[in-house]
């Protein structure tokens, strides 16, 4: 995979922009040579490497329509964050090779097709992450970096110990994602009830810290609060994303039945997740927790469309971890480009910055819109093809009518979203102005680039989603077929 | 013609390119205010042709299909369409939505001409005009949710317009969220619906809605009108219209009053199938067809109630409307019940029509009303009617225009077309036997007087304000010309409802409606006793304005019946208290609850639970580092326990079964 020579990145803002860049013309490249019309179930793409053959280790990626759009997305999300950095003087060598590492460590999360691989890229990602919060964060980046690394380093030996299970218990006998995936019946065969869930429960925990998943989420907030402005972006952009991908990808994967039997937990969970997120957003007093907290809401839409356990809910969910990305990414960089400017994100100093920054507010109101779901843009996609398909659930009794309840109680979600964004919008550009603010400068032309870019897939999906969704589709279809029984 | 109808869609796209245009005009130059007028101008004149033509389509061939569909994405192998059709109903709502949009943009040239920010004022108007008419154009759920929702953030943006002032950006705020509460419901219709039809195609889900169980299709409904609730501003989310007149005046004629609030009611007519279907009572033999009327008939009045006190000349218009759309909303729920066998088996809705028809002259009506508000207020620059008095010496167009509108609302006999829709209203709840009609008769009266209280308080008796006679004048052409073109069929429109109109001509003709087999009945004469009532309330209401602000000495002083009727006069004023209300729960349970889920977040799950782990932690290792004593004997022993404790665990707990 060539996506992988980023890794070799020599210093500077330009060469990181250029390996980044190259990057994202080939996920594009690769985006457009995938076959739409190959069965759903084929990984493409895949090469194949032994790397330690003795303990039966490889190098296998590939990439399906799952994972595609979330390469696509890093890839993207990283390139906009290099030219969101493009202010970052100090010890920038460092900076630029930390991130690219960490674009290194996500995409072989989303394509790594060996258990093994997997961890080690998971693992590959967070070193550079502790790094960036703990050396260009703010002021209490190390409490908030331990805290990250802490969290997420607990609950990686979760999976890596859920992985070594796989290999030593099952019969296959093999880290091949492929391979397990295939022989799904025989996977967990000679397995006890009880190992399952534990194997299942200490995956989905993992991942649920990444996701977040309330009550696991606390390290959310203080990381993006202290995170420079890009690694922000990065954060809510793309690296949430991996936690929901590892869901689906294992999981769903190895555990389906167990997964669709914990469908009423997901949905609940994903209540909570958009309603606590929502009312803690509305209680916050600081730019950026708002938005760190709007995120915790947004994603509980994820796992609220992953309870439909049908192809509406899972393609709006799947979605909604693209479209998340790209309107959260944009808001991150607009509170950048306010705290650029006046050096503070307290709600009670800011205000009527719209006298200053016209261009700016008229562009945050866009991105706030389109943070509450407003339609042709891509937010309004995935929440109605997620409140509809979680809505129609497939399944069964009881189960069904908590799920649609839950469904309903989340769609208070939608007054709440609204509430406290354009609450946020009004507090930092309307309204009266602060004398200090008179010499503020508008937006400038590398800004209005990244954003530019942004929006427009923002719209484009929000108007023509086909053009994503036709590779989703056939993958959430095959991710399905697993199930034990599936509904419309 | 057949252009037009093969591309009908296009009518929506025009005002769209136009606010991408303006747009992206405006990015590259600030002061692009001029081209930005003439691509709004431009876009709307070109959907306004599209428009007339579709309806002339429709007109000479009432039977031809005009529709189509776009792929938008697939799921599982379900396709979501963007699917567009006109019927008579929306080629007549295209119509008014293009025409008021053309007169409103004509009049903000001159109206605009001094603000900051014009390019964006139009941009805005484009993207209302272009969302407006996705509404009116969709045939499926999905598209009408999507320009339900648009045309609530066009709105958004343009109560907001000034945005240095705090109140704009506080209304604009509340009137999204309030807005979103409606939604909030509709979506959930919607998914209803969509679940157990498992169409979002209005055609299929209305062929299906048989199949429902009774219980849920009527909660769907209700869920459905919960979105008219917000949208058209019905009791009890009312409360974001009048603060929505901190928008620009214009805005409040084209959004707050002709168009988009009465997407409430063009979505209940559209949809009129499934709530006519909905025969199984909410409660006792409540219908949700009751529930509706009940609803719009609350509106009427409270409305009404609350406008006879306001003084600022917008709020009493604001308010004026949300009464109006309550008495449409009241027309459209009345309802003949067919019984087949003793059991209810379907609902003929008796004022279909005559809330359509009130539609289309309220909006000929009232945005033609704000329009002269507009005018008066860029004469004296205030709101606040106590500052006017006797303007109609230096504004005769203005003021004889608000006078046609005033009579047309208040229902002037005969040659205004307030009246012949009005009387349409109160004949089908007269059909209807509804106890409702004596409160619309009673808020009819109501409307009589507040609305002569502000012809007479601002265009009559002698002049109050502050400003200098000599400055006030009417507006130039740019803004008296819309005012002239509203007049028109603000007094004529009603002659297509009239019992002497010709059947061809008659809007019962061209708006019928269709679905079962039972046509509402058709009066061809005036019903005696209908007229009598609607007489009765213009000469009483236009009466008791006169008594008190009309005439040289007052018969009846303001002052003396407000302390005679000092509770309810106290009541109105505060508009009988709603918004206090709100802001109570709004301010105690919602940030309540903020503050609660941040507290615990902050001190028990963080606090508590997270960093208490670190701290035990490292207590942990502090007391465990005294273990280290280094004496063999110590960690043998040590070894042994633990040894023996798993042994003893491995064989009581049942772990062996788990490995």
């Amino acid at each position: 995979m060539a996506l992988f020579k980023s890794n070799r990145a020599h210093f500077y803002h330009w060469l990181a922009a250029f390996w980044s860049g190259l990057t994202l013309i080939l996920s594009l490249v690769l985006l457009s040579r995938y076959d739409l019309n190959a069965a759903g179930n084929a990984f493409q793409f895949v090469d194949r490497l032994p790397w330690m053959p003795q303990f039966n280790l490889q190098y296998q990626v590939g990439v399906d329509g799952l994972s595609l759009p979330m390469v696509l997305l890093t890839s993207l999300i990283v390139c906009i964050a290099v030219f969101v950095s493009w202010q970052t003087q100090e010890r920038s060598r460092l900076y630029f090779a930390m991130l690219l590492i960490m674009e290194t460590g996500v995409l072989g999360v989303f394509t790594s097709l060996d258990l093994f691989l997997f961890f080690v890229m998971w693992e590959l990602e967070l070193i550079p992450m502790y790094f960036l919060i703990g050396i260009w964060g703010g002021p209490r980046r190390e409490y908030a970096a331990i805290k990250f690394i802490l969290y997420t380093l607990l609950a990686s030996t979760l999976m890596f110990m859920c992985f070594l299970a796989i290999y030593f218990l099952s019969p296959l006998q093999t880290f091949d994602v492929i391979t397990l995936l295939q022989n799904q019946n025989n996977l967990l065969a000679g397995m006890g009830r009880p190992l399952q869930i534990a194997l299942f429960l200490s995956l989905f925990i993992c991942f649920a810290v990444k996701l977040p998943v309330v009550p696991l989420h606390t390290w959310l907030p203080d990381a993006h609060v202290e995170a420079p402005t890009a690694i922000s972006v990065i954060l809510a952009g793309v690296l949430l994303k991996m936690g929901a991908y590892g869901m689906l990808r294992f999981n769903l994967g190895f555990f389906p039945d167990m997964m669709y039997w914990m469908a009423v937990a997901l949905a609940v969970l994903g209540m909570i997740n958009i309603l606590y997120g929502a009312l803690l957003a509305l209680a916050q007093t600081d730019m950026k927790r708002v938005i760190a907290y709007s995120s915790v809401s947004h994603m509980g839409f994820v796992l609220l469309g992953l309870a439909a356990f049908n192809p509406i809910g899972l393609n709006g969910a799947i979605l909604q971890m693209f479209t998340h990305g790209t309107i959260t990414a944009l808001l991150f960089i607009f509170v950048g480009v306010v705290y650029d400017r006046t050096h503070t994100r307290d709600l009670a100093q800011l205000g009527g910055l719209s006298q200053r920054m016209p261009l700016a507010a008229g562009l945050f109101v866009i991105t706030a819109l389109a943070a509450v779901g407003a339609p042709g843009m891509s937010g309004f996609v995935s929440e109605f093809l997620i409140f509809t398909g979680t809505y129609g659930n497939s399944l069964e009794g009881l189960n069904h009518f908590l799920i649609q309840g839950a469904t309903i109680a989340s769609a208070l979600g939608i007054i709440l979203a609204a509430a406290y964004t354009l609450w946020l919008v009004r507090r930092v550009f309307f309204g009266p102005m602060a004398e200090r603010w008179q010499e503020l400068s508008d937006i400038n032309s590398t800004e209005l680039v990244t954003v530019t870019v942004l929006m427009i897939l923002v719209f484009v999906l929000g108007i023509y989603p086909a053009l994503l969704v036709d590779y989703i589709n056939p993958a959430s279809e095959h991710l399905l077929s697993w199930l034990p029984k599936v509904g419309g | 013609m057949n252009l037009i109808v093969q591309n009908a869609w296009l009518v929506a796209i025009f005002p769209l390119i136009a606010a991408l245009l303006i747009f992206l005009a405006a990015a590259v130059d600030r002061k692009s205010a001029r081209l930005a007028m003439g691509l709004s101008l431009s876009g709307t004149t070109l959907a306004l042709l599209w428009s007339v033509g579709l309806l002339l389509a429709r007109l000479g061939q009432p039977e031809q299909e005009i529709s189509g569909a776009m792929r938008w994405l697939t799921a599982g192998s379900f396709d979501f369409e963007l699917g567009w059709a006109i019927d008579n109903l929306s080629a007549m709502m295209l119509g008014v939505v293009t025409f008021i949009s053309l007169l409103v943009q004509i009049y903000s040239m001159e109206y605009m001409a001094h603000e900051e920010g014009v390019a964006r004022y139009y941009g805005a108007l484009s993207v209302f005009t272009f969302s407006m008419l996705l509404l009116v154009l969709a045939n499926n759920l999905l598209m009408l949710y999507a320009g339900w929702e648009l045309v609530g953030v066009s709105s958004y943006l343009l109560i907001g317009f000034y945005t240095a002032k705090p109140e704009a950006g506080a209304a604009a705020k509340k009137a999204f969220i309030v807005n979103r509460i409606g939604d909030f419901g509709f979506l959930i219709g919607i998914m209803i619906l969509f679940y157990m039809t498992g169409s979002l195609d209005f055609a299929t889900v209305t062929d299906n809605i048989g199949k429902l169980p009774g219980l849920t299709l009527a909660i769907a409904a209700v869920l459905l009108f919960w979105g008219p609730i917000g949208k058209s501003a019905q009791f009890p989310l009312h409360v974001w219209l009048p603060d929505a007149m901190e928008g620009p005046t214009p805005v409040s004629a084209l959004i707050h009053a002709a168009t988009m609030v009465a997407a409430g009611i063009y979505m209940v007519a559209k949809l009129m199938p499934i709530f006519a279907s909905a025969t199984t009572p909410l409660f006792g033999s409540f219908l949700v067809l009751d529930f509706i009327a009940l609803i719009g008939g609350v509106t009427a009045l409270l409305a009404a109630a609350i406008a006879v006190t306001q003084t600022d000349i917008k709020r009493v218009l604001a308010y004026s409307t949300v009464s109006q759309l309550g008495f449409m909303m009241m027309a459209l729920g009345m309802y003949l019940p067919v019984y087949d066998n003793g059991s209810l088996v379907e609902l003929v809705p008796l004022g279909y029509i005559a809330g359509l028809f009130h539609l289309l002259t309220h909006a000929f009506f009232k945005a033609m009303l704000f329009l002269c508000a507009g005018s008066v207020i860029h004469a004296v620059h205030s709101n606040e009617m106590p500052l006017m008095g006797g303007l109609r010496k230096y504004m005769p167009v203005t003021a004889l225009t608000c006078l046609a509108g005033t009579a047309s609302i208040s229902g002037l006999p005969f040659i205004t077309a307030g009246f012949w829709s009005k009387d349409e209203l109160l004949l089908a709840m007269w059909d209807a036997k509804s106890p409702l009609f004596w409160l619309a008769a009673l808020a009819a009266v109501l409307t009589a007087f507040y609305m002569f209280r502000l012809y007479f308080m601002t265009f009559e008796g002698a002049y109050r304000g502050e400003l200098a006679p000599e400055k006030l004048h009417d507006p130039g052409w740019a803004m008296k010309a819309p005012l002239l073109i509203l007049a028109v069929p603000s007094l004529l429109a009603g002659f297509i409802g009239t019992p002497y109109t010709p059947k061809d001509l008659h809007i019962h003709h061209f708006l019928h409606y269709s679905h079962g087999h039972t046509a509402a009945p058709h009066h061809s004469g005036l019903v005696p006793a209908v007229l009598i009532v609607s007489l009765i309330v213009f000469v009483l209401g236009a009466g008791l304005a006169w008594a008190m602000y009309g005439s040289r000495k007052p018969l009846l002083s303001p002052e003396q019946l407000a302390t005679r009727l000092k509770p309810l006069h106290e009541a109105s004023l505060h508009r009988f208290y709603i918004d206090d209300a709100y802001n109570f729960v709004v301010r105690w349970l919602v940030m309540g609850l903020a503050r609660i889920s941040h507290f615990v977040d902050k001190y028990i799950l963080d606090g508590m639970l997270v960093n208490g782990t670190g701290l035990f932690t490292i207590a942990g290792s502090e007391t465990l580092k005294y273990t280290q004593t280094g004496r063999v004997q110590t960690y043998l022993l040590t070894l042994i326990i633990i040894v023996v404790l798993l042994l003893l665990a491995f064989f009581w707990l049942p772990l062996g079964k788990v490995i």
